[in-house]
């Protein structure tokens, strides 16, 4: 019932993907800074290696994101779906935890190029 | 007419039932995103027994549906495009005999996850979400081929007259 062409086209997927992922992995810099976007704009820039909690309240609701020994994670939030709450921490530059409902991105950049 | 009415409505409940047990069962992988798409089954049997349309209205009516039962209006809007996007892809890809259902839904499945990461770009305005990508797209080829062996067995397996 498989056929041929699908298995050709399952493994060009899987290879562009890989290659991809490395891709990604190789042109990220170190990263530095935890960078809080609203809507499209800035909220905050706070540094990765100092250990930090931050509450963001807006009028969708709040996330409080915590940054501990080099690692972000969203400590908990009111969106209906939970999904930033249930992210694993981010550590490496371009990694980001996204709340959809919130419209929030919490994103790791490098300092000079990120 | 009447048995149209009763064929259609019975594939909407069952891929319906398949959307409320998806939610039951969370895919615990590290990514929150990631879903096995049981509902597919629904969508690829219409697709190879009825064609484009009905697909796409069945596809349509159950993320409308699903949505108002137990979902929220947020996510509406990313099912919603890439639902339509698998459907189409997956009745294209259907048209052509060098592949069989598991193709279909392989690329459905990787399509449907395009169409939301797009979704994501245009409302969140960052193209950070964009490096979500591979992953996504590596987990939809593993979810995309066991739906479309699942598939293949209900389309052979299944004897209901196809209004």
């Amino acid at each position: 019932m498989i056929k041929m062409a699908d298995i050709v086209l399952a493994a060009v997927i899987v290879v562009l993907s890989v290659v991809f992922i490395f891709v990604f992995a190789a042109s990220t810099p170190v990263g530095n800074k935890v960078v809080i976007t609203l809507d499209n704009e800035v909220y905050g820039e706070y540094p990765l290696l100092t250990d930090n909690e931050i509450e963001v309240k807006t009028d969708l609701g709040f996330n409080t994101v915590v940054i501990k020994e080099g690692s972000v994670f969203v400590l908990s939030a009111d969106c209906p779906d939970k999904y930033c709450v249930k992210h694993k921490k981010i550590s490496n530059a371009s990694e980001t935890i996204v709340c959809l409902p919130h419209r929030l991105v919490i994103e790791i950049r490098g300092g000079k190029n990120g | 007419m009447a048995k149209k009415a009763a064929y259609y409505g019975v594939i909407l409940a069952l891929a319906m039932i398949c959307s409320y047990i998806e939610m039951l069962i969370p895919l615990n992988i590290g990514i929150p995103e990631a879903k096995l798409g049981l509902a597919n089954i629904a969508a690829l049997y219409i697709i190879y027994k009825n064609g484009y349309l009905p697909a796409l209205a069945i596809n349509t009516s159950r993320i409308l549906l699903t949505t108002l039962l137990f979902g929220n209006v947020i996510t509406l809007f990313y099912s919603l495009v890439g639902g339509t996007l698998a459907v189409t892809v997956m009745f294209l890809i259907s048209k052509s005999n060098w592949f069989s259902p598991v193709g279909s839904s392989i690329a459905g499945a990787v399509f449907h996850n395009l169409g939301q990461i797009l979704v994501a770009v245009f409302i969140i305005g960052s193209k950070a979400v964009l490096y979500l990508i591979p992953m996504l797209t590596l987990v939809a080829v593993i979810t995309g081929l066991l739906i479309g062996i699942a598939a293949c067995y209900l389309l052979k397996r299944i004897k209901i007259a196809s209004a």
